[in-house]
């Protein structure tokens, strides 16, 4: 007959409910306060002017995709959003997400005019565990 | 219900030709294997689908074991195509090579290929490695076959999380939809999945997840699970009414199982509510003894009694309404 504590140890060794997996990875993914706010801060501090902001997840967000607009003078500080934009996936990782480099547009040369970053930070679009298949590569299937 | 099931779909006749397979799953709800050797005789199975199209069948669905191992398997869907019958087949998909899949593309109408989740999950429940890896190169001879296929996931106490990868899978390698089937503990699953049959919460989260992904990806996802809301609004598609003078009406799905025995609407349904062996007579007059029996009544009064346990129930969240009458016909 199995003791108490048997009985305890062995509902320590059931795996996971998917149910509770799935919430896991859902939470895991949720931007907190304070990564938003660090956010918020660095873009008051930048001259950037912010040409677009999205929040993805809406109430439960995930992911924030923003776009910065640097013009004349102010394009050397892009450099320093795009630190602290590497600095805030180091601090808060990367959500389970693929992590996509920024988008730089240049316009002007030898001297830049405007340039517009655009920026991902936490989850925007597909996971990691749903992303990039093995054997699949671009809709087609490889091996026969 | 006339010719429409509670899933919306014409009446199925689920076809187990045979009990021969190149693997040993876990979660079989037969005894197949490799060692096994129960195959139904076509001639039986072809009367069988006249006699199942006269009484209202318009589906066939031919499963198994391995259905590509069942060498008469183009002669069944042959006829089930001269009848006019939807013809869909399920395959573990590890052996459909060219020159197989050649001879049965003008007799498939869907094929659907089971996928349990990611690599690991996948040959794991199959017990065998790389059978994800070789199931999944093979859908490329599907595909460029034209033959529209689509995927199965069973669904555990444990994987409703891995649901998002099949879905993406779903989308990359063309399949056109996925299927989310429970678990069920019959066959060899009831010997090694115990404990591992979804309960209401997992079915409400497959449901959820189906929702958002079939949104979010665009490939449709359907869950072989009604939430309470859907049991108490569609009483009347499930629940027949009596006197039952038609089997389709009590039984939307008839199983005819390796050894030609047909039960209605899931092999977990009480042997008492069988309608007895093909091998013994054919589907016409064991449908016209049984009903004549008065079993149809009965698992018309099966049907309702389950819904009335579960409507009244504070705790449930959904179910898998073949599953639960079943059990209350034991």
């Amino acid at each position: 007959m199995a003791t108490q504590s048997s009985k305890i140890e062995n509902m320590r060794n059931l795996p996971a409910r998917g149910s509770e997996k799935l919430m896991k990875a859902w939470k895991a993914r949720t931007l907190t306060d304070e990564s938003v706010r660090e956010i918020a801060d660095a873009l008051d501090k930048s001259p950037a002017k912010l040409e677009n902001f999205n929040i993805v997840g809406g109430e439960n967000a995930t992911g924030i995709e923003v776009s910065l607009r640097y013009d004349g003078d102010d394009g050397p500080w892009c450099g320093n959003d795009i630190q602290f934009w590497l600095q805030w996936l180091l601090k808060h990782g990367s959500h389970g997400v693929v992590v996509t480099p920024p988008h730089i547009i240049i316009n002007g040369t030898p001297w830049p005019e405007v340039i517009t970053v655009k920026l991902n930070f936490g989850q925007t679009g597909p996971t990691e565990t749903g992303g990039a298949l093995p054997g699949v590569t671009g809709g087609e299937v490889s091996g026969g | 219900m006339g010719n429409i099931s509670p899933t919306g779909i014409a009446p199925v006749l689920q076809v187990h030709p045979t009990r021969r397979c190149n693997l040993l799953c876990d979660h079989c709800y037969s005894m197949s294997g490799p060692a096994a050797r129960e195959d139904l005789p076509t001639e039986i199975l072809c009367a069988c689908l006249g006699d199942a199209f006269d009484l209202g069948y318009r589906q066939l669905a031919v499963s198994g074991g391995e259905p590509l191992l069942y060498k008469q398997l183009p002669d069944l869907l042959t006829r089930g195509r001269q009848l006019g019958m939807l013809n869909t087949v399920t395959t573990n998909g590890m052996l459909i090579t060219e020159s197989r899949w050649d001879q049965l593309v003008p007799l498939v109408d869907v094929l659907a290929v089971s996928i349990d989740g990611r690599e690991p999950e996948h040959d794991r429940i199959r017990r065998q490695d790389g059978a994800f890896a070789r199931t999944v190169a093979n859908l490329q001879v599907i595909r460029t076959s034209g033959v529209p296929f689509g995927f199965i996931f069973t669904l555990t106490q444990f994987n409703v999380d891995s649901l998002e990868f099949v879905v993406r899978l779903a989308r990359e390698t063309g399949a056109r939809s996925v299927q989310v089937h429970p678990l069920t503990l019959h066959g060899r699953a009831a010997l090694t999945m115990l404990g591992a049959r979804p309960d209401g919460i997992e079915l409400v989260a497959a449901i959820l997840e189906a929702v958002r992904l079939g949104e979010e990806l665009g490939v449709p996802v359907t869950v072989d699970a009604l939430s309470i809301q859907q049991l108490l609004a569609y009483r009347g598609h499930i629940v027949p009414t009596r006197p039952i003078r038609r089997l389709v009406d009590v039984a939307p799905v008839l199983v005819v199982e390796p050894d030609g025995s047909v039960t209605p609407l899931t092999h977990e349904v009480n042997r008492g509510l069988k309608l007895g062996s093909l091998m013994n007579a054919r589907l016409s007059s064991l449908a016209s003894k049984w009903l004549a029996e008065g079993f149809g009544d009965r698992l018309a009064d099966a049907c309702a009694s389950t819904w009335a346990e579960l409507s009244s129930s504070d705790s449930m969240s959904a179910v898998y309404w073949f599953d639960e009458v079943a059990a209350r016909t034991n």
